[in-house]
């Protein structure tokens, strides 16, 4: 009998920052070759935008077309890569099972459903962020008695926490994500229009020659109509409201993460 | 008046990692300094020919109206060349499944006219990329890319091509609705002809410009483009015949 072993199906959308997703594996089992699909495709809320989870379920449906263990048919574009072979180890009863729940095993968190638990709004937004390729930009939670130098100590007791921020020399970035699928999206929005007024009045009183701009964005899912709510509630309250659904507008949002952050003092470390 | 429409140089490219596909001609993904990404393919691994191809195959599409990518080339430290292709991250290749779907047919008829006029024979189906249209997500948009292999990157062969068809590849992309676009690819030979010369020779320019080549070699290239572009219906119309062929 032969050894069993696979090679995982990987999608890499974005090369400069790395991320993959394991949509499947080819098997070679039993003198043949088998297909192994991830139990959990990620979704256009994971990937960033409607249209790449559509070509994300383009590919996998492309899975019938796979014949040969070492190369994948020709439709497969350059978005999709195999890995090296891996051993499945004797005495597995079932590979194509097996391959499967090791995928799910080994799957990375950025394609939980956005209603799980556990996945909160700001590693849902951080997951998005890091798919766009400027994950690296961005730092979690702002704390105002103490980052950029202590910049709002003066007013911390009057302002909430906020999710990531971008460090620039002069300016920086405060960001909440707007999740459109969650239970608590309403609340939500309530939060950071609040939160943000607060923000406003402590940036025009502090004069020290630093300011910060507030930015939402709304994440991929929810409905059309959840998604003008949410632009609708804090146009008034945030500087910014990105729908990183519109490809202009998500990419001057990467685009502007980008050119604060490179006037960040620490852009080396990045 | 003529706007010369060249073709962009980007400087600060660094690669990201190789692109890990077969006939990618070691291909690699890549940043520019303003964070655009690229797949790039370095001069030494497909030849100063090949690059001549691309610019000129690049600048006649973009002329007709072919949808490609943005592209662009790059000059490294040891002053060697890189053709740039925008990188698009939601794209497959051509499969047969797509025949009856395509959203963008002017575009892929065009194509075809240019390929038959550069004398491409290689549009294999990974040399079309089919992306998800925006308008419609049942549809697929098939972009263009990869023109390397065209007969007009040797001049001297391009010239003695005159007004003859490149016997297209054995592995040429089946099933494209010929029926459909043969009608796309003739008004696009139409168009051809009307290219004016100073423009053909604006495209003749940026070759030589890149491939730091004589004024006789400018002069040649254009030369044998404008004798092109004026059989083009004659040219289009035989090699979409021989693409028929291939069923």
């Amino acid at each position: 009998m032969s050894a069993s072993s696979y090679r995982l199906i990987n999608f890499r959308p974005n090369p400069a920052s790395g991320t993959q997703f394991t949509l499947g594996a080819i098997v070679v089992c039993d003198g043949g070759v088998r297909v192994a699909r991830a139990p959990r495709i990620p979704g256009a809320e994971c990937l960033g935008s409607e249209k790449m989870g559509i070509a994300v379920s383009r590919l996998v449906e492309r899975f019938t077309l796979i014949d040969a263990h070492d190369e994948l048919p020709p439709v497969f574009g350059p978005t999709t890569s195999l890995s090296k072979p891996f051993p499945i180890p004797p005495g597995v009863q079932s590979p194509v099972t097996w391959v499967e729940r090791l995928i799910d095993g080994r799957r990375e968190d950025h394609d939980r459903p956005v209603n799980s638990r556990g996945a909160t709004k700001r590693t849902l937004g951080y997951r998005l962020l890091s798919a766009f390729g400027v994950g690296q930009y961005v730092k979690p939670t702002f704390r105002p008695e103490s980052d950029w130098d202590g910049w709002l100590q003066e007013y911390r007791f009057g302002l909430p926490e906020i999710s990531h921020w971008v460090e620039g020399e002069r300016e920086i970035l405060l960001m909440e994500p707007i999740v459109p699928g969650r239970k608590q999206f309403k609340s939500d929005l309530k939060t950071v229009a609040t939160g943000f007024l607060a923000y406003r009045g402590a940036i025009d009183a502090v004069a020290n020659g630093r300011t910060a701009r507030l930015v939402a964005y709304v994440t991929t899912g929810g409905t059309r109509d959840q998604r003008r709510m949410a632009l609708d509630a804090l146009h008034a309250a945030a500087h910014t409201v990105i729908d990183t659904n519109e490809g202009y507008q998500r990419d001057r949002f990467i685009e502007q993460i980008r050119e604060v952050a490179t006037h960040s003092p620490h852009v080396m470390d990045l | 008046m003529i706007h010369p429409v060249g073709i962009e140089v980007v400087t600060g490219v660094h690669d990201l990692g190789p692109m890990e596909r077969p006939n990618s001609h070691d291909a690699a993904f890549a940043r520019d300094s303003t964070g655009r990404l690229w797949v790039r393919k370095r001069q030494a691994a497909f030849t100063k020919h090949g690059l001549l191809a691309e610019i000129v195959g690049w600048l006649v599409g973009a002329a007709l109206g072919v949808d490609q990518p943005t592209a662009a080339v790059a000059q490294d430290s040891e002053r060697e060349w890189s053709w740039l292709s925008q990188w698009l991250n939601t794209t497959e290749h051509w499969g047969e499944h797509m025949a009856g779907s395509i959203a963008n047919p002017g575009a892929v008829g065009t194509m075809l006219a240019v390929d038959a006029l550069v004398a491409n024979g290689d549009r294999h189906p990974g040399n079309i990329l089919a992306d998800v249209d925006d308008y419609d997500a049942s549809l697929y948009r098939l972009w263009a890319i990869d023109w390397d292999a065209a007969v007009v990157g040797y001049i001297g062969e391009f010239e003695q091509l005159g007004c003859d068809c490149r016997p297209p590849v054995a592995n040429h992309a089946r099933c494209l609705p010929l029926v459909t676009l043969r009608d796309h690819a003739l008004a696009a030979a139409d168009r051809a002809v009307n290219l004016p010369a100073e423009q053909l020779d604006w495209i003749a320019e940026d070759g030589r410009r890149v491939l730091a080549e004589s004024e006789l070699f400018r002069s040649r290239l254009s030369g044998a483009l404008q004798r092109r572009c004026t059989a083009a219906p004659n040219i289009v119309s035989r090699y979409l015949e021989l693409i028929g062929d291939l069923g």
